[in-house]
């Protein structure tokens, strides 16, 4: 009779010991098993991400002048006393007066594409042929830096001489 | 009083435990020890994932230069595709000289020019010899292709008969586009 209170006993106190102790236990346990071989999965995802990441890189070292190239049509800061020199210089170059430069607003684009490009405007006031000031045009518009003609006015100063009123849009980018 | 002495003497036979209450009995032990032991073991699991869980949560947040190569990766793809977008609108507004070089009538003179390249209008004034010369100049720009909405305003005459006029239109944005 004994023995049968005790046996009784036994497994009531077993039955007790999984639901209070056991059972909570390998609930915790199959949780954090599960958070590991989920981070062990986002490890060899970060792992192959990362190892594209240096193809990428290399492959981008590959094609280091094209990147110079980009960086000079668009640069990542806008240089006023370089880019003022420039159109200085290409005036020089082709028989051009440059009579005023006057820098205009600075905007940033609102389409998503180029939500991180800035546009500024300059104002060039020149005198030149007309022929001087064809070629001008040509080379500021084929340069390396990405130069856009937004707005031309020409006015007859004299039979060979022409006053000219450009508005020209230079980008650059927001980093 | 011998009697009952004697009874006592021999000794009374074991009560015989049933084989049943005796396998129950060890069952339970064996199991109470099982868990016992089970909840040891999940206890050290629990300890070692903990401990794993924490350095592979190091692992995912330090990366250091693989995130300077990351952020400088994307700007440079973000460069690329700007560029690109760019480089497919660029105007080359110098272009619209070569199309009045084209259609421009020999016995006409321009003296002034408004281009807006944005919005694709030209406004021109010029001089020609008579009406005819002027109708003509409009039918060449008509007919060329590359003009809309033309429009002719100021129209006037010199002492010299010569005709003075301003012509605005839109021109086509192929005109001016690579």
């Amino acid at each position: 009779m004994n023995r049968i209170l005790i046996i009784t006993i036994l497994f009531f106190v077993s039955f007790l010991f999984f639901i209070y102790f056991l059972f909570p236990q390998s609930i915790v346990f199959e949780g954090l098993k599960k958070n590991v071989l989920e981070k062990e999965s986002l490890i060899q995802k970060e792992k192959i991400y990362f190892s594209n990441l240096e193809k990428i890189s290399e492959n981008l070292k590959e094609h280091k002048d094209v990147l110079e190239k980009i960086d000079a049509a668009v640069p990542s800061q806008l240089s006023i006393a370089s880019l003022f020199n420039f159109f200085q210089k290409k005036a020089l170059e082709n028989g051009v007066f440059l009579k005023t430069v006057n820098i205009g607003k600075t905007t940033s684009e609102e389409e998503i594409v180029f939500k991180k490009t800035k546009q500024t405007f300059i104002f060039l006031g020149l005198s030149a042929n007309f022929f001087s000031f064809e070629n001008f045009l040509k080379e500021i518009e084929r340069s390396s830096r990405m130069i856009e003609v937004e707005k031309i006015t020409l006015n007859t100063s004299t039979e060979n001489f022409l006053e000219f009123d450009l508005l020209v849009k230079v980008y650059s980018l927001d980093y | 009083m011998i009697k009952e002495k004697l009874i006592e003497i021999i000794p009374k036979a074991k009560k015989e435990i049933s084989p049943i209450v005796n396998y129950l009995f060890w069952s339970a032990v064996v199991l109470i020890i099982i868990l016992i032991g089970l909840f040891f073991f999940l206890q050290n699991q629990i300890f070692a994932l903990e401990k794993k869980g924490g350095e592979l949560e190091k692992k995912l947040t330090t990366h250091g230069e693989q995130e300077k190569l990351d952020k400088e990766i994307k700007i440079t793809a973000d460069k690329i595709d700007i560029f690109s977008k760019l480089l497919s609108e660029h105007k080359i507004t110098s272009n619209f000289f070569e199309f009045l070089k084209t259609y421009c009538h020999p016995k006409v003179q321009f003296f002034s020019l408004d281009i807006d390249a944005k919005i694709f209008k030209a406004s021109i004034n010029g001089k020609t010899d008579d009406f005819q010369t002027l109708g003509e100049q409009i039918l060449i720009f008509k007919e060329s292709g590359f003009v809309n909405d033309l429009q002719i305003s100021n129209i006037s005459l010199d002492r010299k008969g010569k005709v003075g006029f301003e012509l605005s239109f839109m021109f086509s944005e192929k005109i001016i586009k690579k």
